[in-house]
């Protein structure tokens, strides 16, 4: 599609998703070469031990590894202790994984340092080139919303394109003629600045976290990689591009979920994560065709592109006859399942609380700024297709509460430190939806970017503690860390108050506004209800609740382990605690990119509503703004109820969570065996049998199909028409062979059979030749 | 030479000449003992000996329309057919001392080696 004369094109917008796939080509080429080390290290070589502790002590095996003294580890913790105290940062770096990739190169320090500096370097170099993006996007534009059907109310840059395939025209459908472009909006920015920002700050933290592991390139080359193809996910112009990245980001994370490759588990999660994934790519590539079918095109922006149109009511009628209400339903229905794949929603989160088993940089790099913001963005970027069909949004909003509902619950009761904050991630991403299904996309958007700053900063400041702990992940073998990872302790506190949605803090003023539009309904002129917003504001408690669990567990209370492995236990290098205090930081100050609720209290201005004005019509879809509550005086009444509702909740459910695990020695609000008596424990430790039922439904199911076919399929009828047709074969043969008994004299009686019946042929037709 | 008179009847000798449906009539009369001696006798010799006779009543028929056609090549073409029976006997004669070695015996009924 050539560039019309209003469009303004950088060729600029190239170079951002090129830098990292140049790190990742260059580290996949040489990456190898440079990591070998020249000779094997001694000394202070951490590979000679052969434990694996913590990452064994999941999943069925979790309670009694727990319970149990391992008198091994025990032995192991000690033999650590009496390293000299100047090899320790370097030798405590290394530990853990020892024992996975010993194959792998053992890498050399140079080496290393080589590798992460140039994934960090790429990924920094494509950040500052969005910020410049952003800055060129934010001066062009980016008013609020200008009517239904505006299509040049935003700055919007595209990059040159280039024909990318073409499609002759057939069965009625024009030519298709697919470019393949680049195109940065304030929305596209916003991700561009939280992918490339945050991915900068998980790679530099990677440097510190993983650099004593084997396979040190192949991590870097693959964060590389996730975060190109992140970016072609949010930068394609058209939806193919987009589907390019969105099945790039799946690739990737199944190679980074299963870094630990020689981990049976990590193998398993990282299956699960694809085939999960692959299920909701389904829904969205016949999502896809669907919008070729009717729209002749897979662009998104310009004249004809499928979201202006859309935006504009002008649905192909030609094509859709009487149809229309069934594909304007079922096209947002199709890419919303496959959001809930990428995103993890009911009923395609499972692969999501598995995904803990990838180096836990990853866990940050997948939870906060890649992979599940992907599929809050497309919906938020296809709104316009998702506003055509009420019924869709009813879906989406309720199933994101249903998964915040059910994410939370199980948040409740895990002991593993990553699973917490993996059912949280599910829980908030829940919270994205409810707002994208409100009509609240920019505050869906807004609950991305500051989920993404306070999620990253948990994550990685969990990967801190899982390092100071030597790979301990479980909480109740922690306890008493506070004062020996201060800085780690202090950045997650502020993560805490962040998601625990204390006033002024980031998570606060975008999970409010999400509330507040899932309040309000039609008569205050917003898609919500005051059902929603209840469910919402309980699970609002429950949040602080399990948050303030972990961090009772994890850092206060009594030190539930050994006396000799507390000296062992040490900050993190600067490395990984200077991305902590800046997203820590970002956690603070983030909320104020749209601080809406103060509305409530009487501030007004402009700076209300920055992020919301920048967004503009990439996400709304209103006249107005999407703040149906600031209208009138009744509805001031009722927001100024509702913030001060949210704020209750979260005060009151933080103060109840850290009264009791702030104070217990034990870390537990329940000695275990009364929990393990307690059904709703259970139904809860079970996760709500979820995992189960998907056991017995498809694997189990997909088990007994395979065996059917096996035995009646393949057997009966595969095997069953070749063998047919050779025993058919063998019959007749069989019935046959009697005519070849080798006796010459049968041989000859039939060679005068055969004459006679020549001749006697040859006489009859010669008799009739005669008659005639 | 003149053609036979057809007036004449044919299964009586005319002017010292024994007709051709003489010839032919025992040619067909050879020809018949020597296929059933093929297919009832199990010494192969006699079989040989039978086929010998039904090569020679087609001589005999080829010979007599040779004759009769005033053409030589039906006797040219019986001194081949007695060219190869004598090829055939030498090469089956052969055969069938090669079976009596490993056999020690020749009844055919007992040689049913011709089988896939």
């Amino acid at each position: 599609m050539e560039p019309t004369a209003h469009e303004i094109v950088n060729p600029l917008l190239w170079l951002i998703p090129a830098f990292p796939l140049i790190g990742y080509l260059l580290i996949a080429f040489l990456g190898a070469g440079v990591t070998r080390s020249p000779k094997p290290v001694i000394g202070a070589d951490p590979h000679g031990h052969g434990h694996a502790h913590g990452e064994d002590a999941q999943g069925k095996t979790e309670v009694t590894a727990a319970l149990g003294a391992d008198d091994a580890e025990e032995a192991h913790h000690v033999d650590k202790g009496t390293h000299a105290p100047e090899n320790l940062a370097h030798h405590d770096t290394g530990h853990g994984h020892d024992d996975h990739g010993h194959h792998e190169a053992q890498t050399s320090p140079a080496g290393t340092k080589l590798i992460g500096g140039l994934a960090t370097l790429m990924v920094l170099l494509s950040f500052v080139l969005s910020v410049m993006v952003f800055f060129q996007v934010a001066a062009g534009g980016g008013h609020a919303g200008e009517g239904v059907g505006a299509t040049l109310d935003v700055a919007r840059i595209f990059s040159p394109s280039f024909t990318w395939m073409t499609v002759p025209a057939m069965a009625g459908l024009p030519d298709l003629d697919i470019s393949f472009r680049l195109a940065v909006d304030p929305l596209t920015a916003l991700m561009l600045l939280v992918v490339t920002g945050i991915g900068t700050l998980i790679h530099l933290y990677s440097t510190g976290y993983m650099a004593q592991e084997n396979g040190y390139a192949r991590y870097f080359g693959y964060l590389n990689l996730f975060i190109f193809f992140m970016l072609l996910l949010i930068m394609g112009s058209n939806f193919l591009v987009m589907f390019v990245g969105w099945e790039g980001v799946g690739l990737a994370s199944y190679l980074l979920i299963g870094y630990y490759y020689e981990k049976r588990s990590a193998g398993d999660a990282s299956k699960k994560a694809f085939i999960v994934n692959r299920v909701g790519d389904f829904a969205f590539l016949i999502a896809l065709f669907l919008i070729y079918k009717y729209f002749g095109t897979f662009e998104m922006f310009g004249e004809n592109g499928v979201l202006t149109r859309a935006k504009a009511g002008d649905w192909p009628l030609e094509y859709l006859g009487t149809g229309l209400a069934a594909v304007s339903f079922l096209v947002p229905l199709l890419m919303f399942i496959g959001a809930t794949g990428k995103s993890a929603q009911i009923p395609l989160y499972v692969w999501l609380p598995d995904a803990m088993e990838g180096p836990t940089p990853v866990s940050a790099l997948i939870h906060a700024a890649t992979m599940v913001t992907a599929g809050v963005f497309m919906v938020c970027r296809s709104h316009a297709l998702f506003m055509a069909s009420p019924e869709a949004m009813k879906i989406v909003a309720i199933v994101g509460l249903m998964t915040a509902l059910l994410a939370a619950t199980i948040g409740l009761v895990q002991n593993d430190i990553k699973k917490v904050l993996a059912y949280s991630t599910v829980s908030q991403l829940g919270y994205m939806f409810l707002g994208a299904g409100v009509g609240a996309f920019s505050m869906a958007m807004f609950h991305v970017t500051t989920h993404a700053f306070f999620k990253a900063l948990l994550f990685l400041g969990s990967g801190s503690v899982i390092h100071a702990m030597h790979h301990e992940q479980d909480m109740r073998k922690m306890g008493d860390l506070a004062k020996k990872i201060r800085t780690t302790y202090l950045t997650m506190f502020i993560g805490t108050l962040a998601i625990a949605g204390i006033p002024f803090f980031a998570g606060f003023f975008s999970k409010d506004e999400i509330l507040l539009n899932a309040f309000a309904g039609p008569e205050f002129n917003g898609l919500g209800s005051p059902a929603l917003w209840f469910v919402g504001w309980v699970i609002a408690g429950m949040t602080p609740f399990y948050m303030w669990r972990m961090m009772g567990k994890t850092f206060k209370g009594e030190a539930r382990y050994s006396p000799e492995f507390a000296k062992t236990i040490h900050e993190s290098p600067p490395s990984m605690t200077f991305p902590l205090i800046v997203l820590a930081a970002l956690s603070v100050v983030g909320g104020f990119l749209n601080p809406a609720a103060l509305a409530a209290f009487g501030v007004h201005g402009d700076f209300l509503h920055t992020l919301e004005h920048f967004l503009g019509s990439t996400t709304n879809w209103r006249e107005q703004a999407n703040l149906p509550l600031t209208v009138g005086e009744k509805a001031h009444q009722t927001e100024l109820l509702l913030v001060l509702a949210s704020i209750a909740m979260a005060v009151v459910a933080s103060l109840l969570a850290a009264s009791i695990y702030y104070r217990r020695a034990s870390g537990n609000l329940l000695p275990e065996a009364r929990k393990q008596g307690m059904p709703v424990w259970r139904f809860l430790y079970n996760k709500w049998g979820v995992d189960d039922l998907y056991i017995d439904v498809f694997v189990k199911g997909g088990k007994r199909l395979s065996n059917w076919l096996w035995r009646f399929f393949d057997v009966r009828v595969i095997d069953g028409t070749v063998n047919g047709i050779a025993g058919g074969v063998a019959g007749l043969a069989n019935s046959l062979k009697g005519w070849q008994s080798g006796y010459v004299r049968n041989y000859a009686l039939s060679m005068l059979v055969g004459v006679i019946v020549v001749v006697v042929g040859c006489l009859i037709a010669a008799l009739r030749a005669f008659a005639r | 030479m003149e053609p036979i008179d057809p007036a004449l009847n044919p299964l009586i000798p005319a002017n010292g000449q024994v007709p051709l449906s003489w010839y032919l009539i025992l040619s067909a009369i050879l020809f018949t003992v020597g296929t059933v001696g093929v297919l009832v006798k199990r010494n192969p010799i006699v079989i040989f000996m039978c086929v010998e006779l039904m090569l020679n009543a087609v001589n005999l028929a080829l010979i007599a329309f040779g004759r009769y056609l005033g053409d030589i090549g039906g006797q040219m073409i019986a001194i081949f057919v007695m060219a190869v029976a004598a090829a055939e006997v030498a090469v089956g004669l052969g055969i069938l001392i090669s079976i009596f070695r490993s056999r020690e015996s020749i009844n055919v009924d007992e040689v049913n080696l011709m089988q896939g």
